[in-house]
């Protein structure tokens, strides 16, 4: 048997607690004079030895339950032998090259090339292969074949992405394609199947748990670590972007003390430079300050340099030696007002509250909405609607055009509306109710409140309606509030793409109390944010990492982000790929335009930080798991022994066993427990 | 009402045992409803013949007158007869769960029996003992006998252990006249060992009463934790847990009391259990009834 984390063995010191509560710390009960004990001496002894037997009863459950989760988190295994090759049998092996960035230091990448090959030519007859590739993602990159020039024009497709891998999640997908290709420790006829896994062994990637670094079904894992094992330097750095100032972080990985410059570049041209001393294992710091960026300046990159050039830099990884800034400005959130007559009360009260929102902040255009369509709505990014039966026919069908393309409205009924009682644009009919006298008024109720539009009103919005509209619904539209006799306040309705947030009351204050209400802005911010949306897009991304990208027309859906643009300015996505929603990765670090409903959004993709430090996981650490995850020996050059059965080595956990018991234990120290208790209650009754 | 005084812990609270048993005799007389001042020591019995000796101041003259022959009254006050106390000063008697310990309380029961033999002309002697006999004085009716014995009821203390052999033994020497002889302890001792050292009482015309004197604690032992229990004679240490005095105590003590009484059967003796927190009418009345018996 043998422990994958032995460490947790000291966990067995615990065991010292129940010992000193129930020996140590134990003192006889208060001693008192009584006449005779004669009559208690034999039961005493009987009682006693009972107490005595349940008591040591209760420490050894104690003792056993506190080993036995000691030894759950040491992970033991059994090693069990199994008879796994023979010279009439098949071998699969899966040929796994590890495509971190780490392996993009001098040399590595090709020696991993190199071992790969070597054990492909030393594949015999009865031996497959796979290669995989473990780099952004675990990729198959051939079929199951025992063509080695196959197997070794497949080697050259690869090479090291700027990715971080997690040994542990890896050898669980590897464990998962050995299943898969018919390999389990349970199927005894099925093909065996041996992981060569070709690796830096970089210690940032070492997994938190030791036993995830050993395959369960796969029948072993052979580490060949690739690689200079001279020690190599690498220096790195990071930013951060606050304000008019920017912070680089300069930090030696095992390397010597030495002088470095960071160059700071914005769009692509270097702004300042500044010259550290960056001590041996170390990290130095370089502020650039009163940096005053234009609108436009927007991309920024620290980059760090040999001051002299002609200096051998002896940096082992070129790639973390920029990093990339987004300078986004928070953009303004275009908006055109569209009024039956923009010099009524409630259109004055709605572009007041509108410009008085900082956050997004707001710049509003007020337009007739009942005459001719002299302005471009598309450079808006949202329209709203001040009473929707003023429209003309013109301004109706632009603004139809509008929301089928993505626009969002937002729809308010005005006194026309209240009169006229139909709405063009969507076919919305509005009555009033003939039940109510002049004076009544009815409160609001938020029928959805989890929706983006109110959910920053917990469930109330504090505000009078008189003589309240009747909205008759449409199919798919959704009442989000209502008054409190039910008739829908604020329903949303779809429009191709776009989304109509319509309000079926006036904003006139004879009308309601609302637009005079403290509510009101708060209010209008919350439907601004939500139609005006995608304002939650990070700034920053690791290379790697994956966003949801593109519109679904079948669905009548879109993601925040409809289109990214590479570093180098180009569209990612086709037209065709454009019209379904998907996971897009940043493979390569920059800065990447993402095209949401608001324009562009700039993300700086910078290498995963964990890859800059090349150390690699310790001896000792490595040979307990080449100790426990593999099976045989496997020569990268040499032939297997071929004709003759190879005896091989599985483990099995023996947790399956031990959590039972450890529950069994839990339940007889909680009854004992209990028992001492009940002792301990019986107090004269 | 003056039975009141009857209570351990009233009695505890008078000056001496002169007086607690002048109040416990009439808290109890009074319980009975019988006159103090004209009792039964008063109440005409039978006539006997008149023997060389007796007082003249008894004899019946209205007999005399009309049978010419010479007759004496005898009063159940007279047919005097001597009680001695055996009482057990060990030092389990010393055991109190409440205010009264075992030995206070058997000295209350021995004074108020001591004053009410006194009042009945009857001779009373104390012998008090632990492991040995600690102090004796021989059944007597002088006058001076009731102030005697409760003054060494009053100066012996509980200690030692407890053996009923040498009492009795000095008893069975020094007793020749047949009485009553009132046995006062807690008998937790092996009652086969009780038994074998009473045995020589039976047999001598000695009519003996037992009186085990118990602590409502040691009938009824409640704990609320695990205790350790140190014997008081001994010594010995036991731990002793809620359960066990519950359920098994109980039963031994309720057996042992049973063995007891099987001793007092076989030494035709009588056999009373009382508790520290009785009052004493039901062990003076019990002693009435023996007292009664005998004549």
């Amino acid at each position: 048997m043998s422990l994958l984390a032995p460490l947790f063995l000291l966990g067995l010191f615990a065991i010292a607690l129940p010992l000193w509560l129930h020996r140590m710390n134990y003192s006889d009960p208060p001693s008192q004079p009584f006449s005779s004990v004669r009559l208690m001496r034999h039961s005493e002894q009987t009682a006693s030895t009972e107490k005595q037997l349940r008591y040591l009863l209760l420490l050894a459950a104690r003792i056993l339950a506190l080993a036995i989760l000691a030894f759950l988190f040491s992970e033991p295994v059994f090693r069990t032998n199994n008879a796994l090759v023979s010279g009439t049998e098949q071998q699969h092996n899966l040929i796994v090259l590890d495509q971190s960035l780490s392996m993009s230091a001098p040399d590595v990448w090709q020696d991993v090339v190199d071992k790969a090959e070597a054990r492909i030519e030393a594949m015999q007859n009865f031996e497959t292969a796979q290669i995989i590739g473990a780099g952004s993602e675990v990729s198959l990159v051939t079929e199951v074949t025992a063509d080695k020039g196959e197997l070794i024009q497949a080697i050259s497709r690869l090479e090291p992405e700027y990715v971080s891998l997690d040994y542990g999640q890896l050898v669980s997908t590897l464990d998962d394609i050995a299943v898969n290709n018919g390999s389990s420790s349970d199927a005894r006829d099925a093909i065996p199947t041996l992981i060569y896994f070709i690796s830096d062994a970089q210690a940032s990637n070492f997994p938190v748990r030791f036993s995830d670094l050993v395959p369960n079904r796969a029948m072993g894992l052979e580490l060949d670590i690739a690689g200079s094992t001279t020690q190599v330097f690498n220096w790195s750095v990071s930013a951060q972007y606050d304000r008019d100032k920017v912070i680089a972080n300069v930090v030696s990985h095992n390397g010597p003390a030495r002088q470095m410059q960071v160059d700071l570049l914005v769009n692509g041209e270097t702004r300042a430079s500044q010259t550290l001393d960056v001590p041996a294992s170390g990290s130095a710091i370089a502020t650039f300050d009163e940096l005053a960026l234009e609108l436009d300046e927007t991309r920024l990159e620290v980059r760090l340099n040999s001051p002299t050039p002609d200096t051998q830099f002896g940096d082992a990884l070129i790639a973390d030696d920029r990093y990339f800034i987004s300078a986004n400005s928070l953009e303004a959130l275009s908006v055109l007002i569209l009024a039956a007559d923009p010099s009524l009360q409630d259109t004055l009260f709605l572009d007041t509250a509108l410009r008085s929102i900082a956050d997004p902040s707001i710049e509003t255009d007020l337009m007739y909405g009942g005459g001719s369509v002299n302005f471009a709505m598309d450079e808006y990014d949202l329209v709203v609607i001040n009473d929707i039966a003023a429209l003309s026919e013109n301004v109706t069908e632009a603004l139809r055009t509008f929301a089928e393309r993505g626009g969002n409205l937002l729809s308010i009924a005005g006194p026309l509306t209240h009169s006229a009682g139909e709405f063009g644009l969507t076919d919305h009919s509005f009555s009033e109710s003939g039940s109510f006298a002049a004076n009544d008024s009815q409160g609001l109720l938020v029928q959805q409140p989890l929706h983006g539009s109110v959910s920053a009103f917990e469930g109330a919005i504090n505000a009078q309606l008189y003589q309240p509209l009747e909205m008759q619904l449409l199919e798919g539209d959704s009442v989000i509030a209502s008054t409190n006799n039910g008739y829908p306040w604020l329903v949303e309705h779809s429009m191709g793409l776009g989304r109509n947030l319509i309000v079926a009351h006036s904003l006139l204050p004879a009308s309601t109390d609302l637009s005079v209400a403290p509510e009101f802005v708060p209010l209008l911010r919350s439907w601004m944010t939500y139609l005006g949306g995608s304002g939650d897009l990070p700034n920053e991304y690791e290379t790697g990492e994956q966003i949801q990208v593109g519109l679904d027309l079948d669905q009548n859906r879109s993601a925040a982000v409809q289109q990214v643009f590479l570093p180098n300015g180009n569209p990612l996505l086709s037209l065709s790929q454009q019209s379904q929603i998907q996971g897009v990765r940043f493979e390569q670090p920059g800065i990447y335009g993402l095209q949401t409903a608001r324009g562009e959004h700039l993300v700086a993709v910078n290498t995963p930080t964990v890859e800059s430090d090349l150390k690699q996981i310790p001896q000792a650490l490595l040979a307990q798991w080449r100790n426990l995850a593999s099976v045989q020996e496997i020569n990268a050059v040499g032939p297997t022994n071929s004709g003759s059965a190879v005896e091989s080595t599985s483990l099995k956990s023996i947790e399956d066993w031990l959590l039972p018991l450890l529950i069994l234990i839990i339940l007889i120290e909680s009854v004992l427990g209990n028992t001492h208790l009940n002792v301990r209650r019986e107090i004269v009754r | 009402m003056a039975t009141h005084l009857l209570k351990p812990e009233v009695l505890q609270g008078l000056a001496n045992l002169d007086l607690i048993a002048r109040s416990a005799i009439e808290g109890f007389l009074i319980g009975s409803h019988k006159s103090v001042h004209h009792g039964f020591s008063q109440e005409f019995a039978e006539y006997r013949a008149y023997r060389e000796g007796d007082d003249l101041r008894f004899v019946d003259w209205n007999v005399f007158a009309r049978t010419n022959k010479t007759y004496l009254k005898q009063y159940q006050g007279e047919t005097n007869t001597h009680l001695t106390i055996l009482m057990d000063a060990s030092a389990s008697m010393g055991f109190t769960s409440g205010k009264v310990t075992k030995y206070e309380y058997g000295s209350y029961l021995a004074a108020s029996m001591a004053y009410l033999s006194k009042r009945q002309q009857d001779a009373i002697g104390l012998m008090i003992f632990n492991d040995k006999v600690v102090d004796f004085r021989p059944p007597t009716s002088r006058s001076e006998a009731l102030p005697s014995l409760l003054h060494a009821l009053e100066q012996s203390v509980p200690g030692q252990g407890t053996d009923f052999g040498n009492p009795v033994r000095d008893c069975c020497e020094l007793i020749q006249r047949a009485g009553i002889i009132a046995v006062i302890s807690d008998f937790l001792d092996h009652p086969e060992q009780i038994l074998d050292e009473l045995q020589p009482l039976r047999g001598r015309g000695q009519d003996v009463i037992l009186f085990q004197i118990l602590d409502p604690q040691e009938l009824n032992l409640k704990l609320d934790r695990a205790v350790q229990f140190e014997d008081m004679e001994s010594g010995k240490t036991v731990n002793v847990d809620p359960t066990f005095a519950r359920k098994e105590y109980s039963e031994r003590i309720q057996e042992h009391i049973a063995e007891i009484k099987e001793v007092a059967n076989s030494t035709a003796a009588d056999h009373m259990v009382i508790t520290t927190d009785e009052p004493l009418d039901v062990a003076l009345r019990n002693y009435l009834l023996h007292r009664q018996r005998r004549g």
